[in-house]
């Protein structure tokens, strides 16, 4: 899996391309939870280029998205592929993350 | 490539990936759409990844046996190992779906959404190897 990451007005921009599962899952872990231990607060996850995730990848999206409340931070996912979609919704997740259907949406999340 | 195919993995998480790539390519073959591809990519993910997670009890190697066929408008997975005994329809729906962030344990939904996604799963134990044998129906592109 690739990591895109940018820095714009105070968000953070994560770019995930390729695949989210059980042997990547710890790669992005190290990038984002560091993140949230320096002080960031604001975290949009784009999933335009996100091919595949698996139960590991959603751990890893609820246990940011606790970390970043219990900062009073917030997350937001974009652009993700349908047949993804229905995992989320599979899995009870929509309720609990605010999903854009593109990037510019999710900025405007957090103004 | 055909309507057929069987792999093999060994007992390592970096495989999963190497079966995805079979998976796509048998479902562009056979003209399955990316749902589907998706669908059979996650289950026999999860599935695998708890066998070579927590189906040994040795540091040793071990194959995984996966056939995936089509019959009509099914789509048919068969998924054999020589791990712990383990019938993943036993494992209960998780309570905490519906619950809200600060509540929510984190995991636990690997097995669920196998049961979601496929239409039939049967298991036996048998020789010392766990059998699974799912059914997804498709549609076919046309």
């Amino acid at each position: 899996m690739e990591i895109k990451q940018e820095k714009k007005d105070e968000i953070i921009i994560i770019g995930l391309v390729g695949r989210l599962d059980a042997n990547t899952a710890g790669q992005l872990e190290k990038k984002i939870l560091p993140l949230i231990d320096e002080g960031e607060k604001r975290l949009l996850i784009d999933f335009s280029e996100l091919e595949y995730i698996s139960s590991a990848g959603l751990r890893l999206l609820l246990l940011t998205a606790k970390r970043l409340k219990n900062v009073k931070g917030k997350i937001v996912l974009c652009s993700m592929k349908e047949y993804i979609k229905e995992i989320f919704e599979i899995a009870g997740f929509t309720p609990i993350f605010t999903i854009r259907e593109s990037q510019d949406e999710a900025v405007k999340e957090f103004v | 490539m055909s309507k057929k195919i069987s792999i093999t993995l060994k007992n390592n998480l970096s495989e999963i990936e190497r079966l995805s790539k079979l998976i796509e390519d048998f479902g562009r073959i056979n003209n399955l759409s990316p749902k589907i591809i998706f669908d059979v990519n996650l289950t026999l993910d999860e599935l695998i990844t708890n066998i070579i997670s927590y189906g040994y009890e040795d540091e040793d190697d071990h194959k995984i046996i996966i056939t995936i066929w089509l019959h009509e408008n099914e789509l048919k997975l068969k998924l054999v190992d020589d791990g712990l005994p383990f019938n993943p329809l036993t494992i209960q729906e998780p309570d905490h779906l519906t619950q809200t962030l600060d509540d929510r344990p984190i995991g636990g939904l690997g097995i669920y959404l196998v049961k979601k996604l496929m239409d039939d799963i049967d298991y036996k134990r048998e020789k010392n190897k766990n059998i699974l044998l799912m059914t997804k129906f498709i549609d076919k592109k046309i």
